[in-house]
């Protein structure tokens, strides 16, 4: 375990001036039905750096003057399109009101930045799998508070199958209140969960540091409950993500499978990643003095504690 | 109502400070991806690599730490200091001078070797500075940026050095890389030269 | 500009132009630019000597040769053939002309094929004339269509990743000289490269 604490330092240099990016640059497009084939278009987006809102190609039989859309008898299906997206703003949602139907939302990403619109509101697996299975690698791989608590969980086990089974208990543990959250099932705050998502990296890193200095620690003997425990709790925050990019309310189930697929695709390329560099490390008998093992240990406890504490200050200061 | 509502739940601070996700890919894996996307930088870092897994063990780890700290300092001088045609010069001519390194198949004298990956860090790094960014990004990028190179290199070096002790093919395969990344160096300046150059002059 | 190339400069005075025209030549590096059509070439660059039968079947031919020369042609072989090779392609992107490179090749490949359908055990010298001969032409080839090349950088890495799995291939199937039966075959397949290579020589001449 030992280019371990190089790897911390990089996280902790992401994680540093990540607490402090505030921004999420995300915009939405509202398309209402005024009259049949006759629409209004509305953008509400929020940016620190005033960015536009991408610009929106619409099928080519809709005549487009702000704020009205003009689609006639053939209305408002085919592709739809964002350009820049990825640029300016990394997903755009596109909420549809049709008249007589149910509003559909549409998650837009820089990666599919159109999408095809017809008339029965379903949408083809492929188009789900390709929005949604990259929306949840990004948001593993964005979500340095979940990249932490793995590399703790990987800290505090001996061996291969060890591993395999924390990290199995982990990815079990957050689907399993992924699916019940998304699904309507559990309904839990988000600022609470948050907090708490906080502290389990600190009392990770605390439960690192007694299994280092060899002092007795259930966790070591069986971190695959720790993974368990602390993995419910991470699946309230992966839920919260995934709410908040917008799902579409058809096609929820495929949705979050492909989410939850790509969620664990990043955890497993990231804990893949931690094996390669300590098998590197291994091989060319490259050994980190000891203090620089204890001073990441402890700069992963104090990057928990420092947002347990903002994150209990929110909590409880009103808004 | 309705639109703000959903708009609200989008954009609460909480949820961004959170997830600490700035939705975009951020800085961080744009400095990550940079070096492993663009062939320029990939090649010769993978020639250096196989250079690294070259020499005995203690000379081969002391690129682990030196080489992306090095291009941590190339690129943070590549982002505050104006661009140099020197330096694409130089990459162009890491790409030979490298995999010619890794075809003869010598273990280099251990001050050598240092000075080697220091010069391949530090003008590698440069090409990848970013004078647009500033502040916060800059330093999420040069965090991306070191990370790659520590990423591709210990990887990298580690793989090739045991496949050259473990192995009685793996000389002959790590020659063969060499010979063809130095042939690609030579094709590659010679488009340089003569199909860029003439078109330029 | 001109000051700037102090790391790399030599007494030579040809040495300095050349480095002056490279400084030329690398015009505008703007910093961490992103390569363009980095799948393009790469596809393309890797599907080139795929496409040509002439060059595909020749490319096999080298490695089945090395195979039955054994060492140390086996190991000489996939170090040096990129080597003549870049300076064939350097050749073509130089706009120096090969004369009937369609021709060369496809001898190139009927020789091979004979080498390897008798077998034959020349002294290395002289083998390793032949292949690098091909390994001129085949480069040359490579070397003026490059420019071409979405990405040209790209393009060179993909036909050195198809080129090196040729020859590989030839390596592998060459293996095969360990067994009686494996030689019958080996020669068979040498002796249907090496009509192959007729077909490609008489239609380069227009003779079909």
């Amino acid at each position: 375990m030992k280019p371990i604490p190089l790897v911390c330092l990089f996280l902790l240099a992401l994680t540093c001036t990540k607490a402090l990016a505030h921004e999420t640059p995300i915009a939405l497009l509202t398309i209402s039905e005024r009259q049949t084939g006759l629409f209004n278009v509305e953008w509400t987006y929020s940016s620190s750096t005033n960015q536009f809102p991408p610009t929106v190609v619409f099928p080519a039989h809709c005549e487009f003057d702000y704020p009205r859309l003009q689609c006639g008898e053939k209305n408002l299906y085919g592709t739809l399109a964002l350009q820049q997206l990825g640029e300016r703003y990394s997903a755009a949602v596109v909420q549809i009101d049709r008249i007589d139907q149910q509003p559909q939302t549409y998650t837009l990403t820089g990666a599919n930045p159109d999408i095809a619109l017809n008339p029965n509101g379903n949408l083809p697996i492929t188009r789900i799998m390709a929005s949604y299975l990259p929306l949840g690698f990004e948001h593993i791989m964005l979500g340095v508070d979940h990249l932490l608590f793995v590399l703790g969980l990987m800290w505090l086990v001996g061996n291969r199958w060890m591993l395999f089974k924390t990290i199995t208990a982990f990815t079990v543990a957050h689907s399993m209140t992924l699916g019940a959250v998304t699904l309507g099932w559990l309904g839990v705050p988000e600022k609470p969960v948050n907090a708490a998502i906080a502290l389990s990296i600190a009392i990770v890193a605390v439960e690192v540091l007694k299994f280092k200095r060899g002092e007795p620690c259930v966790s070591a003997r069986m971190p695959w409950a720790i993974a368990f425990g602390f993995g419910l709790l991470h699946g309230f925050g992966f839920a919260g993500a995934l709410t908040g990019i917008g799902l579409p309310e058809a096609n929820l189930p495929a949705a979050l499978l492909f989410f939850n697929v790509g969620v664990e695709l990043g955890q497993l390329s990231f804990v893949l990643i931690v094996l390669a560099l300590l098998w590197s490390h291994r091989s060319l008998q490259s050994h980190f003095p000891r203090w620089m093992e204890t001073t990441a240990i402890y700069a992963v406890g104090s990057i928990g504690c420092f947002w347990f504490l903002t994150r209990l200050d929110m909590l409880l200061s009103p808004i | 109502m309705k639109r703000w509502l959903l708009l609200f739940c989008l954009l609460t601070p909480q949820w961004a400070h959170a997830h600490l996700v700035s939705t975009r890919f951020g800085e961080y894996y744009a400095g990550l991806l940079h070096p492993v996307i663009t062939l320029s930088h990939l090649i010769p870092w993978l020639a250096l690599a196989l250079v690294a897994g070259l020499q005995n063990t203690a000379s081969a780890r002391t690129a682990l730490p030196l080489f992306p700290l090095a291009v941590l300092a190339g690129a943070a001088l590549g982002s505050t200091l104006p661009a140099q045609q020197w330096i694409a010069v130089i990459n162009l001519i890491s790409f030979l001078v490298l995999g010619g390194l890794v075809l003869a198949a010598r273990p280099l004298p251990p001050r050598f070797f240092i000075a080697l990956v220091m010069a391949t860090g530090l003008s590698h790094g440069y090409a990848n500075g970013m004078p647009e960014l500033f502040g916060q990004g800059l330093v999420l990028y040069l965090a991306g940026v070191t990370c790659a190179a520590y990423l591709l290199v210990s990887i990298l070096t580690a793989a090739s050095h045991q496949l050259i002790t473990q192995r009685s093919w793996g000389i002959i395969a790590v020659r063969a890389g060499g010979s063809w990344i130095a042939a690609i160096g030579f094709l590659y300046l010679a488009f340089t030269l003569f199909v860029t150059g003439a078109a330029g002059s | 500009m001109p000051h700037h190339h102090r790391p790399i400069s030599s007494s030579h005075p040809m040495c300095g132009a050349l480095v002056l025209l490279l400084i030329c030549a690398v015009a505008n590096p703007a910093h961490a630019h992103t390569e363009a059509g980095v799948a393009g070439g790469l596809s393309s660059g890797f599907l080139h000597p795929m496409l040509g039968l002439d060059h595909l079947v020749a490319m096999v031919a080298v490695g089945l040769w090395g195979a039955q020369l054994g060492k140390p042609a086996i190991w000489l072989l996939p170090i040096t053939f990129p080597m003549v090779m870049a300076a064939g392609g350097v050749m073509g992107l130089a706009g120096l002309p090969l004369p009937a490179i369609e021709t060369g090749i496809a001898l190139s490949a009927l020789i091979l094929g004979l080498m390897v359908l008798f077998s034959l055990r020349p002294p290395l010298e002289i083998a390793a004339l032949l292949v690098g001969c091909f390994a001129v032409f085949h480069g040359h080839a490579h070397g003026t269509e490059l420019p071409a090349a979405a990405n040209p950088l790209a393009y060179g890495v993909g036909f050195v990743i198809s080129t090196g799995l040729l020859h590989l291939v030839g390596i592998v199937l060459g293996t095969l000289t360990r067994w009686p039966a494996g030689t019958r075959a080996i020669r068979g397949l040498g002796g249907m490269i090496a009509a192959l290579g007729v077909y490609f020589s008489a239609a380069s001449l227009g003779w079909m």
